[in-house]
């Protein structure tokens, strides 16, 4: 392994490979900041523009993509609760609320550097076990797929919001929304309406940019300003304009908290690695688990700092985790990596297990880039992201019709379909509803990304097992998600109680504690 | 003198304005004219067609087969075409909104479908399309994957003879099977060879070909039906045991594994995918020079000596296909029939 890093350093550090990845980091950070576009976008854009380069370039370009979208994603949901990115729609919950306080920048300069560290922990870990991890995904059939989407699910509804029964009822709507689709088995249309873009299930980015940006238009709309003071504009000095300080402050807020910024790149890595879950769901259970396990749980969504982290750390996070069955097997877990996969082809390599034998200092050396352009983050995202906290000092009558453009414009152009657009619009209106009644948007987001994948791996596994429901409790990873799946359900009862003894043996009266 | 120049001018200027008016009328005639010979001189002698990028609509995700074996050929289909092409990624509806949307497009050779068969034909049997097959017409085929099947390296059987023989020694779906959906072709050929033989296996749809040879690895299930070339990928892991087809042209790249007739005496039919280039069949009729271009070039391509190069590079020179737009227009509506006999099969419940 270490002659392989040896042999993977020049290749970094040539001026090419080190201009591609500054390159990709800019590209990715526009596509992860404009609503609708991600990573997977920008790099089925360029791909051709690869041809030409060397495989480990082009690899290392497409690295510096997906780090920098998924930094990217994270600056307009925190300015206007707009995310960029799937994954970002667990950063809005508390990033936005500390914008709506004053305090952008800093939470900008959060998301930064968690990016930052979530990503070089999570490529560093990659790096020293990418061999031994590699058959990881391989554990994963139906079964435990099933459960951890069932794990997903139980997370969000627990932790996310502190209405379980809202959040049950959030979620239920998003399982509904979710079998609109043809059936798993059989393939037969249901509830699609006769519309042939629901076969394959409502499409997920119009509606995750109706409930999150659409719907918090509604409320913008009707505000004087987006930031409560924006007095301060006037006595800020430059530093502060630029974001400098809110950048120095995000890094003291960042590292004061090794242990979340750990907790969440395992989280991320281990979900990143498990095919086809995504970010999206990564970030919310990053979030849930740091929620439940946070000393001040009900602070969670009103601004403060760990939600930012867990959820960006683990955004990072998942590159490192997405790029192990990718180079070891050769199988891809999301588009991004597919599309990757497809630039080997492109180049005359054979994707597969091979590649890690052959290949050896090319699959390093884009391992280091995955570390290099989450430290890159760190300059190249104060530059980027510095204009774009001017955002928040646009009056709320321009700001709401600019961001309601881009959102049409970039969900029509995942597809080029009018479809697209209103299902974001009619899901703006869903999230208006919601968001008066008080029920949490999260759940169904995440039931709409998971339904679908525990639905089609119940069936497999069911079938797999020809009706033997003893099949879900037959692995060893089986039985450590049952597990953590009872500590979910239990944790927040449990807690209580506890605390309701501690206080109790703190209160030498007997009094019930308040 | 600086009057004169003055009236001069305004004279001028007034008689501008006749000339105007007069200049106006032969616009308008040469704006009639030019669009005659723009309507008929390239019906005559070709225009200059493509004047914009051509896009190609791709039916799956991207990074999938079909858009990596596109990806592969589009260079050369550019140079031969003298145009840009684009790949615009419509998947849904199990190809059908691919389909729907270059069929109901303008045949003016600006939109191309890019789609798989038989999955192609099976859309018409499982899904309610709003378009037939008479909408759309091939270019032809640019790839094909004929059909192995594959269990573990470290798996009992060295060939699917001691495998069938296996299962019938067992009691029915003990050995399972995974396949990509149940409406592939993969899944047909696994019914057919279970009607064959007389086994019951356990089929499983993994929902992709990826998951598909996933599952294989994984252990969940013991057997997957796969492309030759698609399933290169798990090569290492995995052995070939037979070849669903009717001779195994590509011994090297599996295992040397006899064809499933050859070893259980059976009448199997072949199972073969194929990619392929579809356009607005009425194209033929309103544009017939630039569907001419478009074969040629689509054709051109797929003979350029560079292309059929980097493709051997890879190992997947065999692949690569080329069969002309008739008769491969006619193999597509004999497909339709011949699947259509497994209608009951593919949508029961």
């Amino acid at each position: 392994m270490v002659e392989n890093i040896l042999a993977a350093l020049p290749i970094l550090f040539s001026v090419k490979a080190i201009l591609f990845v500054g390159l990709g980091l800019i590209i990715g950070f526009i596509f992860g900041a404009l609503p609708g576009l991600s990573s997977s976008n920008a790099a089925a854009l360029v791909l051709p523009m690869t041809i030409g380069m060397d495989l480990d370039v082009a690899l290392i370009f497409f690295a510096g993509i997906y780090c920098g979208a998924q930094y990217g994603g994270s600056v307009p949901a925190i300015l206007v609760n707009t995310p960029g990115t799937p994954g970002a729609a667990a950063t809005s919950l508390d990033g936005y609320q500390m914008t709506l306080r004053g305090e952008a920048a800093r939470a900008i300069g959060i998301s930064r550097m968690a990016s930052m560290l979530g990503g070089v922990v999570s490529g560093v870990i990659v790096l020293l076990i990418v061999g031994p991890i590699s058959t990881i995904a391989l554990k994963f059939g139906p079964a435990e797929l099933f459960l951890v989407a069932f794990l997903g699910l139980t997370l969000i509804s627990t932790t996310v919001s502190d209405d379980t029964r809202k959040s049950m009822l959030s979620a239920a709507l998003g399982f509904l929304i979710a079998a609109m689709s043809g059936d798993p088995y059989y393939g037969a249309p249901r509830l699609t309406f006769g519309f042939m873009a629901l076969y394959e299930g409502l499409p997920f980015v119009p509606v995750l940019v109706g409930l999150f940006a659409v719907t918090e238009m509604f409320f913008l709309c009707r505000k004087e300003s987006l930031v409560s003071d924006t007095g301060s504009r006037v006595s800020a000095t430059l530093i502060e304009i630029l974001g400098i300080k809110g950048a120095f402050d995000g890094i003291v807020d960042t590292v004061k908290r090794p242990f979340l910024i750990l907790s969440a790149t395992v989280v991320g890595l281990v979900l990143g690695i498990t095919p086809g879950i995504g970010t999206a769901v990564a970030n919310f259970v990053s979030y849930g688990l740091a929620k439940g396990f946070s000393k001040k749980p009900e602070q969670f969504g009103k601004g403060i700092p760990e939600g930012i982290i867990a959820s960006e750390a683990c955004d990072n996070a998942v590159c490192g985790g997405a790029m192990v069955p990718s180079f070891t097997l050769g199988l891809p877990g999301s588009t991004m990596t597919a599309i990757m996969l497809s630039a080997f082809y492109l180049h005359g390599v054979l994707p597969g297990p091979q590649v890690m034998v052959k290949q050896a200092p090319m699959v390093y050396s884009v391992l280091l880039s995955i570390i290099l352009s989450s430290i890159l983050i760190l300059p190249l995202g104060i530059v980027l992201s510095a204009p774009l906290l001017y955002i928040v000092y646009i009056k709320p009558k321009y700001l709401v019709p600019i961001i309601l453009f881009l959102c049409t414009a970039g969900v029509y152009s995942i597809s080029n379909s009018m479809f697209n657009v209103f299902v974001m619009f009619i899901f703006g209106f869903v999230g208006l509803l919601m968001r008066i009644n008080h029920i949490p948007a999260p759940p169904l987001v995440i039931a709409l990304i998971l339904g679908p994948i525990a639905e089609q791996n119940f069936v497999r596994a069911y079938l797999l097992a020809d009706g033997d429901l003893t099949y879900f409790f037959s692995s060893f990873i089986s039985i450590i998600l049952w597990v953590i799946i009872i500590a979910a359900v239990l944790f927040k009862p449990l807690m209580k109680v506890f605390r309701g003894v501690s206080k109790r043996k703190g209160n030498p009266q007997g009094l019930p504690g308040g | 003198m600086n009057h004169l120049k003055k009236s001069e001018h305004y004279h001028l200027k007034g008689g501008r304005v006749v000339k105007t008016t007069k200049c106006k009328g032969k616009l308008f005639n040469l704006v009639w004219v030019t669009s005659i010979l723009l309507v008929v001189v390239p019906a005559a002698f070709g225009d200059n067609f493509p004047e914009k990028p051509v896009t190609i609509v791709v039916s799956t995700s991207p990074g999938g087969g079909l858009d990596t074996a596109i990806r592969q050929l589009v260079p050369f289909f550019e140079k031969h075409l003298g145009g840009k092409l684009v790949l615009q990624y419509q998947p849904g509806g199990s190809t059908a909104v691919a389909n729907t949307i270059v069929a109901k497009s303008k045949p003016d050779g600006y939109m191309i479908d890019a789609v798989g068969e038989p999955h192609y034909q099976l859309t018409f049997i499982t899904q309610k399309v709003s378009y037939t097959i008479d909408d759309l017409i091939p270019m032809g085929p640019f790839s094909c994957d004929p059909g192995v099947y594959r269990v573990r390296k470290d798996a009992p059987w060295n060939n699917l003879k001691e495998l069938i023989d296996y299962a019938k020694s067992k009691p029915p779906r003990t050995i399972k099977v995974s396949v990509s959906e149940r409406t592939s072709g993969n899944y047909l050929a696994v019914k057919q060879l279970e009607e064959a033989t007389g086994v019951t296996f356990n089929i499983v749809p993994f929902g992709g070909g990826n998951p598909a040879r996933l599952a294989l690895l994984g252990g969940q299930v013991d057997l997957t039906n796969a492309g030759v070339f698609n399933s290169l990928s798990i090569a290492e892991k995995s052995k070939v045991i037979a070849v669903h087809y009717q001779e195994n042209r590509w011994p090297e790249l599996t295992d040397h594994a006899r064809t499933v007739n050859q070893q259980l005496g059976t009448k199997l039919s072949n199972s073969i995918s194929y990619n392929a280039f579809w356009l607005p069949a009425k194209i033929k009729t309103e544009f017939p020079d630039r569907y001419k271009k478009l074969v040629k070039a689509f054709h051109d391509a797929l003979t350029d000596k560079e292309y059929v190069a980097q493709m051997k590079k890879l190992g997947l020179e065999a692949q690569v296909v080329r069969e002309d737009p008739e008769p491969h227009d006619r193999a597509s509506r004999e497909l339709l029939k011949e699947l259509e006999k497994y209608k009951d099969l593919l949508l029961a419940k």
